[in-house]
């Protein structure tokens, strides 16, 4: 037993100096929409408050002893839980955690990304060549996108070659295959179950979903110029050599079993375990 | 051992002896943090029940078109009495009593670094809102009654010069909420002292627990952004009984200076009020969920990320001003990059109950809402800080739904969890969990009755502060809903004054810690005894309590 429980708890002494200071100056500061009594009694208050508060300091704090709680009032001391922690394991079988362990280097998504459009484009050669008769419809309807005024031209124009309107629609085609290429490098490795199915017709049907719900609300004109089972093929095209190219590259562990230091580089790269841990 | 138990004896019979007057003085000359916590919570509850019923004789008036419940000049007041009262005296006083309250607990202190200190500020925050309330009465001078002031809460010039604000309404806005924020200053400085030097022993700056980093936070943001507001405050007065012209444009001042100056404390302030509402969340979530907190670190980043960011987007509270591109376009910038640390949290939020062991206990249910509800107000938000956007809908009842999601959907759900999981420690005795979820589920529903189809009013153009409107707008059938809404709220808060009421009188015993949690608060008794902990706790990590239940598997393996 210490000195202290002995004789209590020494703790700050409970005043109501800090009070009257305060209601002084709310006095003070009171006066001005009152009456100018208000400033002489709050000036009285404050002083009284400060010299209370001084003297509650100095020459030294005023301390009073709090008597220690009855030991039937206390806290008792903590028991050991019985039963075992349950921790989450990574990657288990079954169980719903699924961190990237391993993820395809971005340079995969750029390929993957390349070929994907290559394959779209073909898709839509061929929807082109079947439709209208010529391969260049499709890649002037998508260059219609960027540039609405090519949109409204005749439809003779349409269907015929134009070498700007193809290096606008090549930019914008190739820009967004190798963007959308990235994105599923990254994505397809927390997918549970066969990437090639998630990026290859499950990502396409999804996208094209969302695509026909909005179409109509940011470009109402483009609706009715769009063939929804060639855009489908022409998606899945991409979806399925981008995942193919994506898939065959070789994985490379990522930082999440890295401990702070490791991933910023300052130690070895050594796992840590579990990251997390339940009871 | 024995003169300890004879000294406790001893004033287990004066206590049972006192009378309520002496019961009173130990409450009004206390300095011990743990009774001034409960009365910063208490005040701030008082003015939230004023404040309540203000936003209720507005929406009275609003239910139906062509309404003269309420006059203009009433109606004026009200708007700015419920802003003022529910940001600074209700939202500052509740998390500085939080904080004021935990803060010692958590880190294994006695008492705060400055004790009486934190009795002058809650004094001055008390005295502050009872100058503000007592316009009512007396803004005509004592003798010649009074009205409340009717400049909005943020009191833009040059509405509050001398010319259009006749009396003393105003002078009783500034000097309310000036001495308020005297005590919320002194209540900053006291929390970044004591959590930086009054720390146990092993409590390290990285075993610090998430709410007391957030509230670090949240006081270094009291302190840079409150004196702006003070020392324009104190310009305005100079304006109003000197006859400066710091606002004044006839005379050469300039009205968008106040803006400039409210807006600096303004947008902090949204921060002030939201991050404890994060630090809430952060320690029931866990808890709750049986999980540690997923993303310890970037939690403590994102927390100081926002706050340093909330300092630099003040001007997206004035982009119809006309402020200029360039200036338009850096603050809808950086508005944005506020979603990043706050979208980094929602994550770890999540990540934290995913594959956890959850107990929808009532705390757990109003911090679950809270993340839902804090997402959608982050998201209106991130739609508000793209200028054009803000052009159209300024001003507008999209942006009162934005930020009652904000500090009704965010705050006010996590104070609600917070009374529900830190008030056994409190007082000692459960709160009813059946009353609790009525409370829920009435507040949950009323809640989203209410601010949801406000976001479709101010889509249809229905104007802020209007006190009623035309028949044929078609915002009759929304104003309508919203409400309705307000009435399913005031019962779901009928139903927490009703659990805590029946708590006090039921008295089931907590017991020092009912939530099987981890942190020091509940190593104590409930509630703790003055001096919180007989002695100084040791800790090797940031769950002590944890590394004591589970001495097979401590948290100190793995951090």
């Amino acid at each position: 037993m210490t000195t202290e429980e002995k004789d209590g708890m020494e703790l700050p002494a409970p005043t109501a100096a800090p009070l009257f200071f305060a209601l002084g100056l709310v006095f003070i500061m009171a006066s001005l929409v009152t009456n100018e009594i208000f400033a002489f009694v709050g000036a009285v208050t404050a002083v009284w408050g400060a010299l209370g508060w001084w003297r509650e300091m100095l020459p030294v704090e005023h301390k009073e002893a709090v008597p220690l709680q009855a030991l039937a009032e206390r806290a008792p001391a903590v028991k050991p839980k019985s039963h075992a922690v349950e921790h989450l394991v990574i990657g288990e079988e079954g169980h719903r955690v699924r961190l990237p362990l391993e993820y395809h280097p971005y340079a995969a998504g750029l390929k993957g990304g390349f070929a994907g459009g290559i394959a779209m484009a073909m898709v839509g050669g061929v929807q082109g060549l079947v439709t209208a008769g010529t391969p260049w419809a499709a890649f002037n309807g998508f260059a219609s996108i960027v540039m609405p005024l090519f949109g409204a031209a005749p439809p003779a124009d349409m269907v015929s070659f134009h070498p700007a309107i193809m290096v606008a629609a090549l930019a914008v085609h190739v820009a967004l295959s190798l963007l959308i290429g990235i994105v599923y490098s990254s994505v397809l490795p927390m997918l549970p179950g066969h990437p090639r199915i998630w990026g290859g017709i499950v990502a396409p049907v999804v996208w094209t979903a969302a695509g026909w719900a909005a179409i109509g609300l940011v470009m109402p004109s483009a609706t009715s110029g769009i063939s929804w089972g060639w855009f489908i093929a022409s998606q899945i095209a991409f979806g399925l050599t981008a995942g193919e190219v994506i898939t065959r590259s070789t994985p490379i562990k990522t930082l999440q079993s890295f401990t702070l230091a490791g991933r910023a580089g300052l130690e070895g790269t050594e796992q840590t375990g579990s990251e997390e841990e339940g009871s | 051992m024995a003169a300890s138990e004879g000294l406790s004896a001893l004033n287990v019979d004066e206590t049972q002896s006192r009378s309520w007057l002496d019961h009173m003085h130990d409450w009004v000359t206390t300095v011990d943090h743990k009774k001034l916590g409960i009365l910063y919570i208490g005040s701030g509850l008082l003015f939230f029940v004023l404040g309540g019923l203000e936003a209720s004789l507005m929406r009275a008036q609003l239910a139906v078109p062509a309404n003269d419940l309420i006059d203009p000049k009433e109606f004026n007041r009200l708007f700015t009495m419920h802003g003022t009262t529910m940001v600074f005296l209700v939202g500052m006083p509740i998390v500085t009593g939080f904080g004021n309250y935990l803060i010692p607990l958590l880190i294994g202190a006695r008492d705060m670094a400055f004790p009486r200190l934190n009795a002058w500020g809650f004094w001055m925050f008390f005295f502050g809102g009872l100058v503000l309330y007592l316009s009512y009465f007396a803004s005509m001078g004592l003798y010649g009654a009074g009205t409340a002031p009717d400049v909005g809460w943020f009191a833009y010039s040059p509405l509050t010069g001398r010319a259009f604000s006749r009396g003393n309404a105003t002078d009783y806005w500034i000097l309310g909420i000036l001495l308020s924020g005297f005590g919320s200053m002194s209540g900053a400085i006291n929390m970044v002292t004591t959590s930086i030097t009054m720390r146990c022993p092993g409590m390290t700056m990285r075993r610090l627990p998430l709410f007391v980093w957030m509230m670090l936070v949240v006081s270094f943001l009291m302190l840079l952004a409150l004196p702006v507001l003070t020392a324009a405050q104190v310009m305005l007065l100079f304006d109003r009984f000197l006859g400066a012209h710091f606002f004044d444009t006839q005379a050469g001042g300039d009205a968008v200076l106040w803006q400039h100056f409210f807006w600096f404390f303004g947008h902090p302030e949204v921060y002030i009020l939201i991050i404890p509402g994060f630090a809430y969340a952060s320690e029931i979530i866990p808890v709750f969920s049986r999980k540690v907190i997923f993303g310890y670190v970037t939690m403590v980043a994102a927390s100081i990320s926002i706050g340093l960011v909330a300092l630099g987007v003040w001007a997206h509270h004035m982009f119809t001003v006309g402020m200029g591109r360039g200036l338009n376009i850096w603050f809808a910038l950086i508005t944005m990059v506020v979603g990043i640390p706050t979208g980094i949290k929602i994550f770890n939020w999540i990540a934290t109950m995913y594959g956890g062991k959850i107990r929808f206990k009532v705390p757990m249910l109003f911090s679950i809402a809270f993340i839902g509800q804090f997402l959608i107000a982050g998201l209106t938000g991130i739609m508000l800080s793209g200028a054009p956007f803000d052009w159209q809908l300024s001003d507008s009842y999209f942006v009162v739904a934005h930020f009652h999601y904000v500090l009704i959907g965010g705050l006010l759900f996590t104070v609600f969890g917070a009374c529900y999981f830190w008030f056994p420690k409190m007082f000692g005795w459960m709160m009813s969990e059946v009353i609790g979820r009525w409370h829920f589920v009435l507040f949950f529903i009323g809640f989203h009755l209410t601010f949801t189809t406000m976001h479709i009013q101010g889509l249809l153009g229905m104007p802020r502060r209007i006190y009623t409107y035309e028949p044929d707008r078609g915002w009759a059938i929304w104003n309508a809903i919203t409400s309705a809404g307000v009435a399913l709220q005031g019962l779901g808060i009928l139903c927490f004054f009703l659990a805590i009421f029946m708590a006090f009188k039921q008295k089931k015993p907590a017991g020092p810690d009912p939530w099987d949690a981890w942190t020091l608060e509940w190593t104590t008794s409930s509630p703790p005894p003055e001096y919180n902990f007989l002695t100084l706790p040791v800790v090797r990590s940031r769950r002590p309590l944890w590394d004591e239940k589970h001495p097979e598997d401590p948290d100190w393996k793995h951090e």
